[in-house]
């Protein structure tokens, strides 16, 4: 009898655990969405430091994008914006000083180096290429983010897409997007998301 | 009040006698810290760090796809010249005096063209080519000094073939061992698929 309990004891405590693993796969919070996504430990981000500079990208989930395409164009974007995000590829490339190097760096102005993202936005169709399953794909946009001011951050989001099969690439398991820096001279940079990362992420309850 | 004055001088004589021989045993502590530090040297062998690294082969693979594309633009502007060339060479008899100075104007035209197009691609190329070893160097230069802060390296040193150091002991040559890190950090994944074929 006492053996029967424990195993409904372990048998309700793994039940709890499993519950609470399913709670935390999903979040209607959207500063904790960011949170976690911005923790490099759950590989959606990644960051290398080269020339004094921090060069960061950031995956971004195809929730992440409908929750600021509703946000931007209001509720009624709802259904559209959900399909338009699930079939394309997203990412952020972050750039600014790094505080903690030493390094050589192009400025030592920040907002000189805002004043490059201009520049930097209107070549980077040439010079973020995502590679997956053994395609190369360039993006079909790139959005410099105007709110960086004087934080001297870069930030430009980048979009791919397979226009002969939209899914390919959706369902690539394996991405590899390599930055080859046209401006400040820190050559290509390689940034590698893996599937099992992107499976595991949490979702945003819009 | 003699001996109150005394009292106060004997114990501030005490308390500089301690303060000095805490210095002393302060600088004798440095001293034998110092003496017991030693600096952990390394040396690279330059030109075989610099080629075998990932992102040399791949920034050359991605220079030499730029300038044969270069190139396949020259080679055809020239085609075209070549062929207006001959062209104009095989009907010259027959064009009149304006003919043949219209013929002539167009063709040191399209010549002044290609010209300007070479000097162009050259101009891009050699800018294309500094832009990529500067990049290059910088990754290096980056992940290197990552490298020796994690393992504690005081100095690094880089062999070249015009330097200045001319012996290092293989125990403290680093490049084998460097270069199989920066390859790793460079692209993990292309690194993954080298150490597999390497396996096989």
């Amino acid at each position: 009898m006492q053996a029967g309990n424990s195993i409904v004891l372990i048998a309700a405590f793994a039940g709890i655990l499993g519950l609470a693993g399913c709670s935390r796969s999903h979040t209607g919070s959207y500063p904790e969405y960011m949170r976690w996504l911005g923790d490099p430990a759950h590989g959606l981000v990644q960051t290398h430091v080269v020339r004094g500079l921090r060069i960061s990208l950031t995956y971004l989930p195809s929730d992440f994008r409908t929750y600021q395409e509703v946000r931007n164009d209001g509720e009624h974007a709802g259904g559209g914006a959900e399909n338009q995000s699930a079939n394309t590829v997203a990412v952020l490339l972050s750039i600014s000083r790094d505080t903690a190097s030493a390094g050589h760096t192009t400025s030592d102005d920040p907002s000189a180096i805002m004043q490059e993202g201009v520049a930097l936005n209107e070549q980077l169709k040439e010079h973020l290429e995502l590679r997956a399953d053994g395609c190369t794909y360039r993006p079909v946009v790139t959005a410099l983010d105007n709110d960086a001011g004087m934080s001297g951050h870069i930030n430009i989001t980048a979009i791919y897409v397979d226009e002969s099969d939209p899914h390919r690439l959706v369902k690539a398991r394996n991405l590899d997007v390599a930055f080859d820096d046209p401006l400040f001279g820190c050559g290509i940079s390689h940034f590698q998301f893996r599937g099992e990362d992107i499976d595991r992420r949490l979702h945003l309850d819009i | 009040m003699s001996q109150l004055t005394r009292e106060p001088v004997g114990r501030g004589m005490v308390r500089i006698a301690l303060a000095i021989s805490l210095l002393a045993l302060l600088a004798c502590a440095g001293m034998l810290f110092c003496g017991n530090h030693r600096m952990k040297i390394g040396f690279v062998r330059t030109s075989e760090l610099v080629y075998g690294f990932s992102g040399m082969k791949e920034a050359h693979d991605l220079f030499e796809k730029k300038r044969l594309s270069g190139q396949a633009l020259l080679d055809s502007l020239n085609g075209d010249y070549q062929r207006s060339l001959s062209g104009y060479t095989a009907r010259k008899a027959s064009l009149n005096a304006a003919q043949q100075k219209e013929g002539q104007q167009f063709l040191v035209k399209q010549e002044q063209n290609l010209e300007a197009q070479r000097a162009d691609l050259e101009g891009r190329i050699r800018d294309e080519d500094q832009r990529m070893t500067q990049g290059v160097l910088s990754q290096i230069n980056s992940l290197t000094q990552e490298y020796g802060k994690e393992h504690g390296y005081d100095l690094i040193l880089a062999t070249t073939q015009s330097g200045n150091i001319l012996y290092g002991d293989e125990a403290i040559d680093l490049t084998k061992e460097l270069l199989a890190v920066l390859n790793r950090r460079y692209n993990p994944q292309a690194s993954k698929g080298d150490s597999a074929h390497a396996g096989r």
